[in-house]
């Protein structure tokens, strides 16, 4: 059957017949961004994720969690809170409560958070933003707001990744890194 | 007597270092990956787009010569899309929960309804109404021509659910353009 159905026609046409969208950049300009190129590291540089906030309860879950697992040149520390009373529970993180990060670093650069889920998904900042920090304590935040964190995943241990690049924002040339599990339960 | 170099080959030249040939391909297939990103994230489309494309740069030495090199580029999209989405969801319930009442949408108005039909024509509009996954399976398939297995490959379904939502959107289709 090779006739074609007047709602085909009607969609070839359409699609046929749209105005050509204007590219955002050229592929010379991709392959640009992505070989900056990496500088050495100056200095060490501090990372930590800790408590903030009134009413949010600080999570002590032990050293296993807590240990910092930086790799590299720079030295890295990783820690978290998490909204509610996990800290009663030893750590683990209910599928309604929210985490709240803070980084801490020694000199100003990009950050990137990552939960490593699936294939791994951008925690912050979101697609096509910059997370740029000064050297000192700063946050996640939107519109001037600070955010937390609530994994859509489902229950299950997962790995949280922050990575430190002194000068880009995609991170691909960290100065350091460091990695954080915690534990969704329902 | 030999025409433009075929997406396989200008990928092997890419990966053999001809920056050129990079260049071919994101000529040749970005108007399609954008209008494809368009379905499924509306205005965040070139912000994804553009980190879709850093996503081929990881994967370059990981694709296999096929012949169907639009559609691993639509599936690299897809999952950036994907990733995109589950991150402003997340992000975006906390701060509605925390700090403020989302309104819900306003009621369909049909005054207005029936000016974005003149507007915008009725095509445009009864495609509108479809999810954001009917209106990539409707656009791959009649702007793109892929077949409902590669569709599926894409978008991460069997081929028979292609089938089954291509025939749903379609029946959806007509009757909103019958409506007008």
């Amino acid at each position: 059957m090779s006739e074609i159905d007047p709602l085909t026609g009607l969609l070839e046409d359409h699609y046929g017949s749209a105005a050509p969208e204007v590219l955002p950049e050229t592929g010379a300009s991709i392959l640009r961004r992505a070989r900056r190129r990496r500088l050495p590291v100056a200095a060490a540089a501090l990372l930590a994720l800790a408590g903030i906030g009134a009413g949010l309860a600080m999570q002590g879950p032990g050293e296993s969690a807590l240990t910092p697992r930086g790799v590299g040149d720079v030295d890295v520390r990783l820690e978290f809170v998490v909204e509610g009373d996990a800290l009663r529970r030893g750590g683990d993180v209910r599928l309604d409560e929210a985490v709240n990060f803070r980084v801490t670093t020694a000199q100003p650069g990009f950050l990137c958070l990552t939960e490593l889920a699936d294939d791994g998904i951008a925690v912050f900042p979101p697609p096509g933003g910059e997370w740029e920090v000064t050297a000192g304590s700063s946050f996640p935040a939107l519109d001037g707001r600070v955010q937390a964190w609530r994994t859509d995943a489902g229950e299950g241990e997962r790995t949280y990744r922050v990575l430190l690049d002194l000068e880009y924002p995609d991170c691909r040339s960290p100065a350091g890194q460091a990695e954080v599990q915690l534990r969704w339960v329902p | 007597m030999t025409g433009p170099a075929d997406d396989d080959t200008l990928h092997a030249a890419w990966l053999a270092g001809d920056d050129a040939a990079f260049d071919s391909l994101v000529e040749r297939h970005g108007r399609a990956v954008l209008g494809f990103l368009r379905t499924l994230v509306g205005g965040q489309a070139e912000d994804v787009w553009s980190e879709s494309w850093l996503r081929v740069l990881r994967a370059r030495h990981r694709y296999e010569p096929s012949g169907h090199y639009r559609a691993w580029l639509f599936t690299i999209a897809r999952r950036c899309a994907q990733d995109h989405q589950r991150g402003a969801r997340r992000w975006f319930r906390l701060r509605a929960a925390a700090e403020f009442e989302v309104p819900p949408p306003p009621p369909p108005n049909p005054e207005r309804h029936l000016r974005l039909v003149q507007q915008k024509g009725q095509v445009s509009d009864a495609l509108a109404t479809l999810s954001a996954q009917q209106q990539a399976i409707v656009r791959l398939t009649y702007a793109e021509g892929l077949s409902s297995a590669v569709i599926g490959e894409i978008l991460g379904l069997s081929d028979q659910q292609v089938r089954n939502k291509l025939t749903y959107a379609r029946r959806l289709l007509r009757e909103r353009l019958q409506e007008e």
